[in-house]
């Protein structure tokens, strides 16, 4: 008996040494992809990065210049994404937090859509916005009130933006929905004793509190939107365009468009490699940096949080402050 | 049933329950619940934990319905109106009969918006008299000395007893008829204990009072009648001075001398 338990000790000790050293292993792999991605960026953005990189269009066929024209497009993408991307979330999110039943068929369903809006497959989402935006509203909106001309039933800036905003409007919702359900529930009961309406409650009291994480959410949103090429194809990203874009309407460049037009369709790819790695690194270093200030504020905000809480559950006893 | 007596005539009473029954997901927290408060008396509400006495607070503004799956029947009146019956005005119902919980429940803005809170919704004041009435409420707290020079800080850096004043005060800038307690020193040291008492007893009068109190010198000290629960029922309900001398029920006597729970 004393000897079998000793040999299952060390069958589980060799069970834990190996343990050890996949999941050792596997970190290491992660770095090391992570590192050589990074490195090879850098490596070979570094040396082009510069002022006038960053503020001069492309030129002589994409073969020299900058990127600012793809810089101001990625920019305009992102923030009507965002206009779009805020409002749709965090409405949502505040409607399964705060008013819905949560074993409503109803809620349950919303809550399905929003998990399987997350896996969809990027690609997916240029067909939607392909058939469902340009084809069905932006036709239907030239017919209506353009006479059939084209205006909106193309490739334009706004339905990128708008199939941007349904890649990412799960990111909002859900941290949204974190944010609103790390606030304690006796708070709302305190506002209803004094009888005030579920809205003011949300809207004076619950989101004042959610607001980094909301922010937090939205950056995220951003940046995972910033590095997505799929869904502004054929929806409103162009190849090459010499002016900038003024109308919703228009079509514009953007980074990682830019990057896959870069290394595919280039007529002299030694030329263009070094302009390659000078727009991948900025657009690594964009959504890096997103991510990493989204990072930030979500920490700030549970530190602050957790402090309120022990605030609330160890008050000062003593009177005299 | 337990013979419910009211001993003394009532004043014309502020609020009635009329066999009021409450069950939590199908158990029932309160049985049958019959009792007169009159007009500006203070009435403490003993029993042991889990008697339900919470759950008569909340039938008296309808917090219950805020928790899953809870039935009401029988009637509670306000001014004789049955607040139960169907086109009441919840929220109003909840200014006229605010709550105070066990746990000082601040919310984390300054200790004026705190106190303007309800103040702003309700619309009870023009702009410029909101403030009076956070001052008002304030003072009527006895808080105003220490807080006047720190209206726009936040009203978590209140001490625990402070807090609980601070919610008093949030309660009353809505110019309630009723004031319902649950165990509002319950989570307090003895001095801001004393503190709260020495408020509701100086409140006493200008408002009817419910308060639920695990403390029974407490409730003998500060109320005028006394009701007992013991499993949602009310087995007693008297003057205070009755009930703690002269309990008429034996589970009255048990639970005062400690033999029972
Ligand atoms: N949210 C809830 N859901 C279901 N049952 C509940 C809920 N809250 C309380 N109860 C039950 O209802 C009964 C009465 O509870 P109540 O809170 O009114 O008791 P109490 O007298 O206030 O007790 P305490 O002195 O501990 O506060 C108890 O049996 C309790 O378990
Ligand atoms: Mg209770």
């Amino acid at each position: 008996m004393a000897i079998r338990v000793k040999m299952g000790k060390a069958v589980q000790k060799v069970e834990d040494a190996l343990l050890y050293l996949l999941v050792g292993l596997a970190a290491f792999i992660l770095v090391a992809m992570l590192s050589l991605v990074v490195g090879v960026t850098v490596r070979g953005g570094l040396p082009v990065l510069s002022w006038r990189f960053l503020t001069t269009p492309p030129s002589i066929g994409m073969t020299a210049g900058g990127i600012s024209t793809a810089i101001f497009g990625t920019l305009a993408l992102v923030i009507l994404m965002t206009l779009a991307v805020v409002p749709m979330g965090v409405l949502t999110a505040i409607y399964l937090a705060e008013y819905a039943d949560r074993r409503s068929p109803l809620t349950r369903a919303i809550r399905e859509a929003v998990e399987t809006l997350a896996s969809v497959p990027t690609i997916v989402f240029w067909l939607f916005g392909l058939g469902f935006f340009v084809q069905f509203l932006g036709r239907g909106i030239d017919s209506l009130f353009f006479r059939g001309e084209l205006n909106y039933g193309q490739p334009a800036l706004i339905w990128s933006a708008l199939t941007m905003a349904f890649l990412t409007v799960p990111v909002v919702i859900v941290e949204t929905e974190q944010a609103l359900s790390f606030i304690p529930g006796e708070q709302r009961l305190a506002a209803y004793s004094l009888g005030v309406s579920r809205w003011y409650t949300v809207s004076r009291l619950i989101l004042p509190q959610a607001f980094p994480g909301i922010l937090s959410g939205t950056i995220l949103a951003l940046s995972r939107g910033a590095g997505e090429v799929a869904p502004i194809m054929f929806t409103g990203a162009a190849y090459y365009l010499p002016y900038l874009p003024t109308q919703p309407n228009d079509q514009f460049m953007e980074l990682g468009y830019h990057i896959y037009v870069l290394a595919t369709q280039s007529p002299d790819i030694e030329l263009t490699k070094p302009l390659l790695f000078g727009t991948a690194l900025v657009l690594l270093l964009l959504t890096f940096s997103l991510n990493l200030v989204a990072l930030l504020i979500r920490r700030a905000m549970f530190q602050r949080l957790a402090r309120h809480r022990a605030r609330q559950e160890s008050p000062r006893t003593c009177e005299d402050f | 049933m337990a013979a419910v007596k009211w001993l003394g005539e009532p004043k014309s009473p502020k609020v009635a329950l009329e066999n009021l029954s409450v069950s939590y997901q199908g158990r029932p927290v309160l049985k049958h619940v019959s009792l007169v408060i009159p007009e500006g008396r203070l009435v403490a509400i003993i029993g042991p934990s889990g008697s339900g006495k919470s759950a008569l607070l909340y039938a008296l503004n309808r917090m219950n319905e805020t928790l899953p799956e809870t039935r009401t029947e029988g009637r509670v009146l306000l001014n004789g109106e049955n607040i139960y019956a169907p086109g009441v005005d919840l929220q109003e119902l909840r200014r006229r009969v605010p709550i105070i919980f066990p746990r000082p429940i601040v919310f984390p803005q300054s200790i004026y918006d705190n106190v303007a809170f309800g103040l702003r919704y309700h619309g009870l004041a023009s702009q410029g008299r909101v403030a009076d009435l956070v001052f008002e409420s304030l003072r009527l707290v006895g808080l105003w000395d220490e807080v006047k020079g720190r209206l726009h800080r936040s009203a978590l850096e209140l001490t625990a007893g402070q807090r609980q004043l601070l919610c008093i005060a949030r309660a009353l800038a809505l110019q309630p008829e009723v004031l319902l307690l649950d165990e509002p020193c319950g989570s307090l040291d003895a001095i801001s204990t004393l503190r709260v008492e020495n408020l509701i007893q100086e409140l006493k009068g200008r408002y009817t009072m419910v308060v639920v109190t695990h403390n029974m010198q407490e409730a003998a000290r500060i109320s005028d009648e006394t009701g007992f629960l013991l499993e949602g029922e009310l087995v007693e309900y008297g003057s205070t001075e009755q009930i703690f001398t002269q309990p008429q029920d034996e589970r009255t006597e048990q639970y005062l001398t400690g033999r029972l729970f």
